[in-house]
């Protein structure tokens, strides 16, 4: 694949780095020229030191023919300027860029980004993970957020322990795919039985998934 | 008129400035408290303190009811960035953002934004200046209002020829070469 | 000939190996005359080397027959220039997307004990001499010796 990275800092860096070992044609474009020289002088001459947003410095990375481009900077707006230059002036097929605020998300989604990366986020879920939490956890969006992953602590107030699945009235757009139990995930049948401590990993949808909070973790 | 102005920089400030002197009800959101200085004491709409790319930050500020949204800081992206955020999570009708890249002006254009961009608008004006006078670009160049005093301009210059003959023809009008 | 066959040849000034990058301009002449100085009538061998720089829009095994006969070309005449001087001489192409990368590498890979390269006198808009990428990136990145030519110029930068 030809790869084009817009920003040369750690992710940028070592994002090109891991391509490169992988095997993929890669062209990062990185504005500062101390750093561009310093990743060209170990990387190869595989760096066009100038602005990634701008459609001249795109064309001189070979945007033209890119399969992929991922903006790594650290601003956000870089980031979405330089992907909506790339699909807008060069149809590059996919562009995936880093969202430093998770509060963009929506908006670089809304304006056809095909993916984004919030490390923010990522690092919040994981953190998340270690305190009990009254809530749905937020594993992953697919569809533009349409369609949720999420997992489900239940602890003992939980209304559902005790039953079994095919009994619950599941909010329409909702599944139960896995229970985890005792560190081992089960995949769930019709007559499995929820206990206390279970955690639940569902899919729903945005619009009932307050519906699904309820009916799992209750008030 | 509800109109937000993002950028309390010297254009963003003397903008909010007359749309609030023309009784439009104008927000202004600048990230540096020290920006709003530059609004007259007079200013009667409000500021924010906080960064216009943020979607709380703009929700506090009205977005929701705004009719306008300009995006004037010094970062074209930001600005892009900004005015996108108006126009498609809040639905502000009219978003303006000041992108001084001609190139990537054009490119916003094709998504929907208005643009300003201080490069065309200068140049364009400044070209129209030099052909045709400072008074054919409707205040975009003005005139010298008043000329200092003269000392002695330096021998051999173009301004040393220009004042002997302007004395040499003071001191014996009328009189053909 | 400076040094002809007959006479003892100080130590200094051998070499085994001399890689003469070629630009295809004037600016080969006097690399080429250089070299001829230091190896004519010695067992030493000259590689002439021209790249062809690829840009990122096209792949680096992209074809590109105009390039191939300009290379040719100067090839042909700096080979052609070596052998009146009774020089052993080989020559090659290669392709890449920087030519300083690529004379560092190919140097490495011939073990050349000299790389000979000519500079032409360059100026940019505002005046100021430009010695280019190629040449600082080589001077920066060889370990084998190099020893750069400029052209003779008859315009200075400082001349207005």
């Amino acid at each position: 694949m030809y790869v084009v990275v817009i920003g040369g800092g750690n992710v940028g860096y070592y994002l090109t780095k891991e391509l490169l070992a992988a095997g993929h044609e890669v062209v990062m474009i990185e504005k500062d020229p101390a750093r561009a020289r310093t990743i060209a002088d170990e990387l190869g001459s595989i760096v066009v030191p100038n602005d990634g947003c701008e459609g001249r410095y795109q064309a001189e990375a070979g945007m033209g023919r890119a399969d992929v481009i991922a903006a790594v900077t650290g601003d956000d707006e870089d980031n979405l300027v330089a992907c909506q230059v790339a699909k807008m002036k060069f149809n590059v097929p996919r562009a995936i860029a880093r969202v430093n605020n998770p509060s963009n998300e929506a908006l670089f989604r809304r304006l056809a980004i095909d993916d984004t990366v919030s490390p923010t986020r990522s690092i919040l879920a994981l953190i998340e993970h270690e305190i009990p939490i009254h809530d749905l956890l937020h594993l992953a969006e697919l569809e533009g957020g349409e369609v949720q992953i999420v997992e489900a602590q239940l602890d003992a107030n939980s209304p559902v322990i005790g039953k079994v699945l095919r009994d619950l009235e599941l909010p329409e757009g909702s599944s139960v795919a896995v229970v985890v139990r005792d560190e081992h995930a089960i995949v769930v049948r019709a007559d499995t039985t929820l206990r206390a401590g279970d955690k639940l990993l569902a899919v729903t949808s945005a619009e009932h998934e307050a519906e699904l909070r309820s009916l799992l973790i209750g008030e | 008129m509800r109109v937000i102005i993002i950028g309390c920089g010297r254009v963003g400030a003397r903008t909010a400035a007359e749309l609030d002197q023309r009784g439009d009800h104008v927000t202004v959101i600048d990230v540096d408290q020290r920006a709003f200085i530059r609004l007259p004491s007079t200013f009667a709409g409000v500021t924010v303190r906080g960064s216009g790319s943020d979607e709380d930050i703009l929700r506090g500020a009205g977005a929701d009811l705004a009719d306008l949204l300009m995006a004037l800081t010094e970062g074209d992206n930001r600005n892009a960035m900004a005015a996108q955020l108006g126009k498609h999570i809040f639905g502000i009708p009219r978003v303006i953002a000041k992108i001084n890249d001609p190139l990537r002006a054009e490119a916003y254009r094709t998504l929907g934004l208005e643009t300003i961009c201080r490069t065309v608008i200068l140049a364009d004006a400044l070209v129209v200046a030099a052909t045709q006078g400072a008074e054919a670009t409707n205040g975009a160049v003005e005139p010298p209002t008043a000329e200092p005093r003269q000392g002695v301009p330096p021998a051999g210059s173009r301004a040393a020829a220009n004042a002997e003959a302007a004395i040499e023809e003071a001191a014996a009008p009328g009189e053909d070469a | 000939m400076i040094f002809g066959r007959r006479e003892k040849r100080p130590a200094l000034l051998t070499f085994d190996r001399i890689l003469v990058p070629l630009a295809g301009t004037e600016a080969d002449d006097a690399a080429l005359r250089l070299t001829a100085i230091l190896l004519a009538g010695t067992p030493g061998q000259a590689f002439l080397l021209h790249v062809i720089e690829i840009p990122f829009e096209r792949q680096l095994d992209a074809q590109d027959p105009a390039a191939v006969a300009f290379a040719d070309e100067a090839l042909g005449n700096g080979e052609a220039f070596l052998a009146a001087h009774e020089v052993q001489v080989e020559t090659g192409i290669a392709q890449a997307r920087a030519a300083g990368a690529a004379i560092v590498d190919d140097a490495v890979e011939r073990r050349a004990d000299l790389i000979v390269m000519g500079l032409r006198y360059k100026r940019r808009f505002g005046g100021g001499w430009d010695a280019g990428r190629t040449v600082p990136y080589v001077m920066r990145n060889s370990t084998a010796p190099v020893w750069c030519l400029r052209a003779e110029t008859e315009e200075l930068a400082h001349t207005p």
